[in-house]
């Protein structure tokens, strides 16, 4: 019976004691990626030409350790590319192709080691491939962002910027490309969309339908945008990282808004013009043209004369990038001008003598009865509420007319 | 007394012997001729409680049918008349603990506690029960009353090589002592380092204790408190590509290496203590009363894999194998075929890679906390494992008057009422290296382009969560459930009557600890409350022809309320209730002709059970939309009907033989509605979709089961038995989604295509051999015994058990998600040796 009551007290204390089944584990080891001879971007592209593209290989596979340190500019997060990023260094860039999608992300300062990556090129587009985010990188250090290089579409075509993170200012999304959006979210297929700039350099801008922004509206406006330059055989192609870096909001090529425009339209046929807040004073009047070709407002004849048409009053600061244009035509010039100023203190109907006045100097005035474009004459440096002025001038024994249309300060 | 003893031990290694159970008799004697009632539990031939369901509380039936199907069949899942175990009330001491979050009946509760919960009373399908109303699968009440222990002290080993490979259980019972006090103590130890599947461990203890005070001769007060502590490692569910490729019908994706060491990524950890008092009162000889209060809390939950923005971790997954590669490039299907076959590394997790990936991961997180500028740099975990918890509080109170009014008519009354909170959330386990998790939905985060909207909780913007942490998703579900139930039988020489109603009333509501960034306005806070009425009506007769002819007839209609789980459309992440949720009716009905006599027992049953207006539930994650999915059906019928045969034959007084025979036909009797609702957005994927379910078999388990063994008893205290089984007509589970009319318009109706794709497989039908036996010796005055059972001695590895076509559907490619399969165990043994003085 004695024993009976020792049982029952060890058999519990036995139990709960003993415990063969692991409960904790140890970390594993760190793993330690070895550092070996470092190498720039520039010089993997340098083997490339070396040993692929005149050289004797197809690809290369590194089978030693070398390191290349440099910052992630592109990831596959947002679904525009995929198992896929973009390095770049200050020699240049490089597409990574990985052996499975994430892990890398955009401002990442990392070490590639390119032992088991293999050195070649997709359609031209240099590439390493076959890197594994844990077993060829490391990471040093997060959110190192790198400026984007500002290139124009022409500048892009010598080849120098494969891979690199640009920056295009002053371009457009192509007339028929508008109404689109960027991709084919529906049906995740990729699109190639058009950029231009005013001159009518194109470059394409790919986008897969994975991506985050493929539903997204192709901008109707000009403006910047920032991307990875890839490459496809002989067509460059803009890879956009996000939409914040799509600011497409401005005026296109071609178009603006009108501060002021006057064309003439209204004026009668040899009467002195009189527009409202217009001013037209001189010792000979402006006068309208208004013969059944044309309309506009014409100045001239012979001796000394001096003659202003001034603009009505408008504001400088209200609208951004103000510009000036117009159009003239000359006849019988001699010994008369015509000149453009500018002035912030005139105030309208009072004698223009009293004011100050700056002159325009890059400004192409008629000398013959063609119609002369004026050229976009930039008002931004310019400030307060102005008024631009047509003077014309005549010495005693000279002669001349100007016609002037087309008065127009706009932004674009 | 020393005979007593004797046969008493012969019991305790007995394999469920019709005729020597004689404990409790005189409880049930009111409903002896009501088989399949089933009284006292002393069987020692169990064991392996894999399943954790019911099953083995019926291991020790006194019906055939029932014992047979218990025990024998259920290493193969079968299950009487194709019921869910909700459809078993399970009890202590009156006390329902069936979960009250799904009804089903978890048998791990108390597992481990085989010695202290041996005292069952069993009721199989319907009847006039002592303990409460029942369920029309039947009622088990496990009577822990101190006093009704045997006084004994028993101390037992087992050896086995199923989920566990070794146990080490004792029971001390004082039985009732002078002073009035009773004490029982139990407790054990399972454990397998490896269980039946490679990288399954099993860690589980269990306590128990009793205490029962006798006041006087009316009023006596018990006391129980136990739990079971469990932890174990998960196995896997593969498709037959794999089962191939490993040659391995048991492969386990879910264990790999660490640092040399196995460690298994499915690891379900449970503890939830039960405190029991009960009052026993005997008003008079006519009439007793019992009544208890009962508390039960603890965690419950499983841990699993989850991950970033990296490559799926688990070997199984879909692109890992050779098929996915079949069309496109044979190169990597020999690859891939090659690691299967020969690296295990591949084959399984690689836990290091995790650690390196997580060590590696140096990011920044921008206004952490909502505070402009507060970036965090560190290393953000790839890899994490999250335990999904499911942690409860439930406060019963039971009291069940039992009158016998006269010899010839009996009434038992009840009333419950349970009120019951459950915790429902994620918590971070192990960092595996990292330094903190971003508590953001990824889905989210990559088809909303908004970190807002992917915030788990938008009022913990951007938070940075560590080990120990809850994450993703937190919310409470309060269930009250308000129960009264009466039934009286009446006999009389030639016919039995008895009668039953319960009336209830749930109501339920979830509670949202979290303000979840796609569903800002409905997924914090209180949600609305869902309260439903519900009735059980249930009835019988007992014919008794003559005094070895019975005929039974038993009937029932009810409707039941729905589950919490199954009422909303995302619990994870909002208030919203599944459209026209609604109680389910069941309407149920048996009739058994039973022959009795000194030499032969027999049963012979006709079912018919309707259940119509179910509401069905699945959650699952869907690999593309990485999130999970919820596939919600209304409107389910199902029909199950059968017979099932039990034939005992006392051949000689030391040989019995028997027979048992199960076939019903369980299908869906409806064309339900489904509605797939995705826990990250808030787009409905389909609404009210027509399933084209209707006479589809409802799957999952044989529809037909039959076995055929003899039992040999000899006078010298030894045993020894065999049993044939044999098991069929066993469907797959068929996913709804490939019966509706918009997953297959890719199709045109003569494509031969179709045809597979809405057929449903139906698996080999198979056979397998069990034997078992046992000797006891008695030595002084304690006893000895060992009992020995092998199952499936033929070793059949290749009898698929269970089946299920994956929810995860591809119209355009039918096989790419093809059917996952768990084959039955092959060759186990359960050796138990014990002690008793």
């Amino acid at each position: 019976m004695k024993y009976k009551y020792l049982i029952l007290v060890l058999i519990p204390i036995l139990m709960f004691l003993s415990s063969c089944i692991q409960n904790s584990f140890e970390e594993p080891p760190e793993v330690t990626i070895p550092v070996g001879e470092a190498l720039t971007i520039g010089d993997l592209r340098q083997m490339y030409i070396d040993s692929i593209l005149t050289g004797p290989y197809i690809t290369y596979k590194f089978t030693n350790d070398y390191s290349v340190y440099a910052v992630v500019t592109m990831d596959d997060k947002s679904g525009n590319i995929y198992k896929s990023a973009f390095i770049q260094d200050n020699t240049g860039a490089v597409n990574l192709h990985m052996q499975a999608s994430g892990g890398l992300y955009l401002g990442d300062s990392i070490r590639l080691n390119l032992n088991g990556c293999i050195l070649g090129d997709y359609e031209g587009m240099l590439q390493i491939d076959s890197v594994h985010v844990e077993k060829n990188i490391r990471k040093i250090a997060t959110h190192m962002f790198r400026t984007p290089k500002l290139l124009t579409i022409p500048q892009i075509n010598t080849g120098l910027y494969q891979a690199q993170l640009i920056q295009l200012e002053d371009v457009q999304f192509i007339e028929s490309d508008l109404g689109k959006t960027f991709a084919d979210g529906e049906n995740l297929l990729t699109e190639n969309r058009t950029l231009e700039d005013c001159n009518g350099n194109q470059l394409i801008v790919r986008t897969s339908g994975y991506s985050s922004f493929a539903s997204e509206q192709i901008p109707e406006g000009k403006g910047e945008i920032i991307g990875i330059l890839s490459q496809h055989r002989d067509e460059w192609q803009l890879y956009i990282r996000k939409m914040d870096e799509v600011n497409m909001d401005g005026l296109r090529c071609g178009e603006y808004i009108a501060i002021l425009e006057e064309n003439f339209d209204n004026v009668v046929q040899g009467a002195d013009i009189v527009l409202t807040d217009w001013t037209n004073f001189g010792s000979i009047l402006w006068k309208g043209v208004n013969n059944g070709y044309d309309t506009m407002a014409r100045v001239g004849g012979s001796g000394e004369n001096t003659s202003w048409l001034i603009t009505p009053e408008f504001s400088i600061e209200e609208h951004p990038n103000l510009k000036l244009s117009f159009i003239t035509r000359a006849m019988n010039l001699n010994q008369s001008s015509l000149k453009v100023y500018i002035s912030s203190d005139f105030t309208s109907g009072s004698n223009p003598e009293d004011a100050t006045w700056t002159e325009f100097t890059n400004v192409i005035i008629a000398s013959s009865a063609n119609n002369t474009n004026s050229g976009d004459i930039d008002l931004s440096d310019y400030s307060g509420n102005v008024h631009i002025a047509f003077k014309y001038n005549c010495s005693a024994t000279g002669s001349g007319s100007y016609f002037l249309d087309n008065v127009l300060v706009f932004t674009d | 007394m020393k005979k007593y003893l004797i046969i008493l031990s012969l019991l305790c290694v007995g394999y469920s012997v019709f005729s020597q159970v004689e404990k409790d008799t005189t409880r049930q004697e009111a409903v002896e001729n009501s088989a399949p009632v089933i009284s006292l539990s002393i069987s020692d031939v169990d064991g392996d409680e894999d399943s954790q369901d019911i099953s083995g509380l019926l291991q020790s039936s006194k019906d055939i049918f029932v014992s047979t199907a218990g025990y024998t069949f259920g290493q193969s899942r079968y299950n009487i008349r194709g019921y869910d175990s909700d459809n078993t009330q399970v009890m202590i001491n009156g006390v329902t603990v069936n979960d009250i979050n799904s009804g089903r009946a978890y048998w791990s509760n108390w597992g481990g506690l085989n010695d202290a919960t041996r005292n069952t009373v069993v009721l199989s399908g319907l009847g006039f029960y002592d303990y409460g109303f029942g369920r029309i699968g039947g009622a088990t009440n496990i009577i822990t009353r101190a006093s009704e222990y045997i006084p004994q002290t028993r101390v037992s080993y087992s050896l086995a090589n199923k989920s566990y490979n070794n146990r080490l259980m004792f029971i001390h019972s004082t039985g009732l002592m002078e002073n009035g006090w009773a004490f029982t103590a139990s407790g054990s130890k399972r454990w397998a380092v490896n269980g039946y599947s490679e990288g399954s461990f099993y860690d589980a203890y269990s306590y128990f204790v009793a205490a029962e005070k006798k006041l006087n001769n009316k009023h006596s007060f018990g006391l129980t408190i136990f739990g079971s502590p469990s932890r174990r490692g998960g196995s896997s569910v593969s498709i037959q590509e794999i089962y191939d490729l490993t040659g391995d019908h048991y492969y386990n994706s879910n264990w790999g290496y660490q640092n040399g060491e196995v460690r298994n990524a499915r690891v379900s950890n449970y503890h939830q203590p039960h405190f029991m008092l009960t009052h026993y009162y005997d008003i008079n000889e006519k009439m007793s009363l019992t009544s208890s209060l009962h508390y039960t809390f603890g965690r419950g939950g499983s841990t699993a894999l989850n991950w970033y923005d990296a490559a799926d971790p688990r070997p199984d997954y879909y692109r890992y194998l050779p098929s996915y590669w079949e069309e496109q490039n044979p190169f990597m299907v020999n690859y891939l075929t090659n690691l299967w076959q020969n690296d295990e590394l591949y084959r399984q997790l690689d836990w290091d890679a995790f650690y390196d990936a997580n060590r590696n991961n140096l990011y920044t997180v921008n206004n952490v906390n909502d505070i402009d500028g507060n970036n965090v740099t560190g290393y953000r975990s790839k890899y994490i494992i999250e335990d999904r918890r499911n942690d409860i509080a439930q406060f019963d109170f039971n009291t069940t008057l039992k009158h016998n009014i006269n010899p010839d008519l009996a009434m038992i009354s009840g009333i419950n009422i349970t009120k019951n909170r459950g915790h429902h959330f994620k918590e971070i386990v192990d960092l595996l290296g990292g330094d903190w998790w971003l508590d953001i939905d990824q889905f989210a985060e990559r088809d909303f382009n908004d970190e807002y909207t992917s915030q788990s909780d938008i009022e913990n913007y951007n938070r940075l969560v560590t080990e120990g942490d809850v994450f993703g998703y937190n919310y409470y579900s309060d269930i009250n459930i308000y129960d009264a139930f009466t039934q009286i039988q009446y006999k009389t020489n030639y016919l039995d009557f008895y009668a039953g109603i319960d009336l209830s009333y749930t109501e339920f509501w979830r509670t949202g600890m979290m303000r979840n960034g796609k569903f800002p306005s409905n997924s914090k806070g209180e949600s609305e409350h869902q309260q439903f009425f519900n009735y059980n009506i249930k009835g019988g007769v007992n014919y008794k022809i003559t005094g070895r002819n019975f005929l039974i007839l038993n009937a029932a209609y009810l409707t039941k309320a729905p589950y919490f789980r199954y009422s909303y459309v995302s619990p994870r992440t909002r208030n919203d209730a599944v459209e026209g949720l609604s109680s389910e009716t069941i309407m149920t009905g048996d009739l058994s002709y039973i022959y009795r006599s000194p030499f032969v027992q027999a049963r012979i049953t006709g079912y018919y059970t309707d259940f119509t207006d179910q509401l069905f539930n699945v959650s699952f994650y869907h690999d593309e939309l990485n999130t999970f999915v919820n596939y919600i059906m209304t409107g389910v019928d199902k029909l199950h009907y059968g017979g099932e045969l039990g034939v005992e034959v006392k051949a000689s007084a030391t040989l019995t033989l028997h027979g048992v025979l199960g076939y019903g036909q369980y299908i869906y009797n409806s064309r339900p509605t489904v509605t797939i609702a995705q826990d990250n957005d808030s787009e409905i994927l389909a609404e009210n979709r027509t399933v084209y379910l209707k006479d589809y078999h409802v799957g999952g388990m044989p529809e037909l089961a039959a076995s055929v063994g003899f039992k040999y008893n000899a006078p010298k205290y030894w045993f020894v038995g065999v049993n044939g089984n044999y098991f069929g007509e066993n469907y797959v589970t068929p996913n709804p989604e490939r019966r509706t009319e918009e997953t297959l318009t890719a199709y045109i109706s003569t494509d031969p295509q179709l045809e597979v794709i809405l057929e449903q497989e139906k698996l080999d039908h198979g056979f397998t051999i069990d034997i078992w036996g046992g000797k006891s010796w008695k030595i002084d005055d304690y006893y000895l015994g060992f009992t020995l059972s092998v199952n499936n001695i033929l070793n059949n590895k290749d009898l698929k058990i269970k089946g299920f076509e994956q929810y995860r559907f591809e119209p355009s490619d039918y096989d790419k998600f093809p059917n996952k399969y768990y084959y039955m165990y092959g060759r186990t043994y359960f050796l138990n040796v014990y002690f008793r003085f």
